[in-house]
């Protein structure tokens, strides 16, 4: 197994750079020659870029081993990180080396410099560093003058409510590669309003000379603050910390490793200087309308509702425009006549950061009711503001309207009504679960109780009827009254024959047997002739017998009642065979009525 | 460091049980931190807890906070579930005097809305069990008819039977209106925007309408578009991501 050495004639040098760069973009130019035996390596000119790096080399090394055999290979590149200075198409020229005593060459190429940035450039970036190296070595020691911060007032002296911007800006050398940006520290400031912006890309850098020394250098935040009390006022350092990309080595190349393959990177951190600022009081004495605005502004008002008309809310919208301290403005007083219901004005803000403060507009909504109808000549609103430039006090003065109420469709009451809601509290909060009913209405649930009463109460009627048959018939109610009645006169005559009134005691069980002709059969006293008694029991199918004893009972009594007292007769028989009889006939009917119904 | 504490608690007793949430949030509630308050009730409804009173007391803090259309919207989804909530009615009608919109109420007879007041006042459920007592009490009247033998039993029956009918029909009748009444679709305007005459920007602008403004829709038209009615009954196309839907 020979090694061989591939001695690769050179046919040339690779040359690789994107066709087309945006004006903010920074890319890499390689040159690529394969081999090692170099001399003489020589770029070509590179007037029309910026050289961020370079020229930096590296070697590289390769051994492949193909069907047993070896070969070796070598070759080194250049890069160089460049920055486009002006728009159109430039040209590099060819670069030129000398390989094994013979001289090669690359071929030239053209880039387009366009306007903005392009993503080809940002694929030939080397590793999204925001500084020029690739990565710093991890011994290297990053000085007070390898990476700063400043910070600078848009003024150092202004009055209060007067805005002061701030730009904070990052100064990194081109020895260090600088990954990211954090707030490490963040003092309050006092006595001010602040407002922040950060900048979302800050690898969109420019470069700057100071003190001889090149930089990268970008904002990365800025803030507006406006004074709210008069002298001096210290904006204490922010404490920014920041990540630098380390060089790999052998001995940090495992730490990488677990760090998922990432360039390690160091943490530095460094603070900006503290700021001063002087702010002078405002002017006195203040104008009685001024109410701390402090810009510059205009202001013109507007009646958003077209007809006004009684009863009715209507708006009326002032819109002030401008630069300055637009969160802080408070709604100016507008006076409405008397008889007009008012509300809280509603303010609206729509500003943007802005070198001198906020600037944009602000909408204030009045809202109100005229309750009559008339004509109503209003004054304008008065605006007074602390102009910072001209450094005085201005007064803008809306021109008078005149407000011509018409009658309105919605009554009194209405109006009384909203008015009563517009100063009623909020109810309270509701502790309990209000909870789901059980049966929501229109449900199949719903309709199958009502399919089950009604269903049930059609099949239990028959079963109810013949159920109640047994007691509730007239005649049936008639029957058990009668046997109430009986027994209480044969309880009575018994007493007439504890106190020997046997007269007493015959009339009493005779009254007892026409009382029950006629509660059982209707028959009345008159009506109950022998006969009309025989057709009654006849009628109702009871035994001969029991007519038969029904008329000895009452021949025995009637007798009994004016004939002497004859031996022989015995109370207490009569008594028995009185309630004998009944309760026979009584049984005698309940047969004859139950054979009668089942006949039905 | 309060709000980390009770960020914790929150998260611990959200584990342990939704019950407890729930007081949580009323206590948060009342002792006005109603921005925490909010939170929480939003995270109750999001655990599947959504029933009136959560969405009563969320609307609570949506006024508190001042986001009255998200009050409105919630008010709204609490009369949803429980139609005859008497507090969501009145808190939603202190909202509405707080929105930019105002509408004079249609024309009608007093008797027509006093009825559908006194329809409205109880939900379609109570009705309902109304209705089955009525039910019972025509049955029952029926039963005395052709079960009794005395006159004035039968008589007394029928009347009973015929009155308590006509009575639950009627009590099925309001509560078909308030379940229909309930079932109307409705949405409450989130972005300030215009009703337009037809479903395209280009097409005349009816009149503009800001948040918080209740509105039902007529019909879910075709793609962007709904076709809605205000409260004053004018009709006309609203943009569908400018409105929420209850």
């Amino acid at each position: 197994m020979s090694l061989l050495v591939v001695g690769t004639w050179a046919q040339g040098i690779a040359v690789d750079a994107p066709r087309k760069v945006g004006m903010g973009d920074y890319f890499s130019l390689t040159f690529t020659v394969s081999s090692m035996d170099v001399s003489n390596f020589k770029a070509p000119s590179l007037h029309a870029f910026d050289i961020l790096s370079g020229p930096n080399e590296s070697r590289n090394h390769s051994y492949t081993s193909v069907n047993g055999k070896s070969s070796y290979a070598e070759s080194l590149t250049i890069t160089y990180v460049l920055q486009p200075t002006k728009k159109g198409v430039v040209q590099i020229p060819a670069a030129t080396a000398v390989v094994n005593g013979k001289t090669i060459s690359s071929r030239p190429i053209t880039i387009e410099i366009v306007e903005g940035s392009t993503s080809s450039a940002a694929a030939h970036r080397p590793q999204r560093n925001i500084g020029a190296a690739t990565a710093s070595p991890s011994n290297l020691k990053i000085g007070k003058n390898d990476l700063f911060f400043t910070v600078t007032p848009s003024k150092t002296t202004v009055f209060e409510q007067e805005a002061v911007l701030l730009t904070y800006k990052f100064y990194c050398s081109d020895r260090v590669g600088l990954q990211s940006i954090g707030i490490a520290k963040r003092p309050e400031i006092r006595d001010v309003f602040s407002e922040q912006k950060n900048n979302p890309d800050i690898s969109n850098y420019q470069t700057e000379v100071v003190n001889g020394r090149r930089y990268v250098t970008n904002t990365v935040l800025q803030q507006l603050i406006f004074p709210q009390k008069a002298g001096k006022i210290v904006v204490p350092g922010i404490t920014f910390s920041c990540d630098i990309a380390q060089e790999m080595t052998m001995d940090n190349v495992f730490d990488s490793f677990f760090n998922g393959g990432n360039i390690l990177s160091q943490k530095v951190q460094r603070t900006c200087p503290e700021l001063t600022l002087q702010v002078l009081p405002l002017p006195q004495p203040k104008p009685a309308n001024f109410t701390g605005a402090v810009g510059k502004y205009s202001v013109s008002g507007e009646m958003l509702t077209k007809q006004l008309k009684s009863n009715d809310l209507c708006t009326y919208r002032v819109t002030i425009e401008g630069v300055g301290n637009m969160k802080l403005l408070s709604a100016p007083n507008f006076r409405f006549p008397k008889d007009f219901d008012n509300y809280d004005p509603k303010i609206n803000e729509q500003t943007t950061f802005s070198s001198e403060g906020q600037s944009g507009s602000v909408t204030i909504d009045y809202t109100f009711v005229p309750r009559n109808i008339g004509k109503y000549n209003v004054e304008g609103l008065k605006f007074v503001y602390f102009d910072t430039d001209a450094r005085a006090y201005k007064t803008i003065q809306l021109p008078a309207m005149q407000f011509n109420v018409t009658k309105g469709t919605r009554s009194d009451e209405e109006v009384e009504r909203e008015k009563a809601l517009m100063g009623a509290d909020l109810g309270d909060i509701i502790k309990e679960n209000a909870g789901t009913p059980l049966l929501s209405w229109g449900s199949w649930a719903y309709w199958l109780i009502y399919l089950v009463l009604i269903g049930g109460f059609i099949t239990l009627l028959p079963f109810l009827r013949k159920w109640l048959q047994v007691d509730l018939t007239l005649s049936e109610l008639n029957f058990k009254r009668a046997g109430n009645k009986i027994s209480k006169r044969f309880r009575s005559a018994v007493k007439l024959l504890h106190k020997n009134d046997k007269r007493g005691f015959y009339v009493e069980i005779n009254k007892a047997l026409n009382h029950y002709l006629t509660d059982k059969f209707g028959l009345q006293p008159s009506e109950q002739s022998a006969e009309r008694i025989a057709r009654c029991f006849q009628e109702n199918q009871i035994d001969e017998t029991l007519l038969q004893r029904f008329q000895s009972l009452q021949e025995q009594c009637e007798y009994a009642r004016f004939a002497p007292v004859l031996e022989g007769t015995n109370e207490q028989d009569v008594l028995h065979e009185a309630e004998h009889l009944i309760q026979d006939i009584e049984r005698a009917l309940k047969h004859s009525t139950s054979s009668a119904k089942s006949k039905i | 460091m309060k709000h980390l504490f009770l960020l914790l608690l929150l998260t611990f007793l959200s584990l342990s049980g939704n019950a407890s949430l729930r007081t949580i949030a009323d206590s948060l509630y009342e002792e006005q931190n109603y921005i925490e308050a909010q939170r929480a009730y939003t995270s109750l409804i999001e655990k599947g807890e959504d029933d009136a009173t959560v969405y009563y007391n969320l609307g609570n803090a949506n006024y508190r906070l001042k986001k009255y259309a998200d009050a409105v919207l919630c008010y709204e989804r609490a009369l949803k579930r429980a139609p005859a909530l008497k507090a969501a009615k009145v808190n939603l009608a202190i909202t509405q005097t707080k929105i930019a919109d105002k509408f004079s109420q249609p024309e009608e007879m007093f008797f027509v809305s006093g009825l559908r007041e006194i329809i409205r006042s109880s939900s379609p459920a109570a009705w309902g069990a109304w209705s089955v007592v009525a039910l019972v009490f025509s049955l029952i009247g029926c039963g005395l008819f052709f079960l009794c033998d005395g006159r004035g039993w039968r008589l007394g029956g029928i009347i009973a039977a015929v009155v308590s009918l006509t009575v639950c029909i009627l009590l099925n009748l309001f509560a078909a209106y308030h379940s229909h009444l309930v079932g109307q679709k409705k949405a409450v305007v989130f972005q300030p925007t215009y009703l337009y005459s037809s479903p395209s920007r280009n097409s005349e602008q009816l009149r503009p309408l800001h948040e918080g403004t209740t509105l039902l829709i007529e019909d879910l038209g075709k793609g962007q578009w709904l076709y809605v009615s205000l409260p004053d009954e004018t009709e006309g196309w609203i943009f569908l991501h400018a409105v929420e839907q209850v």
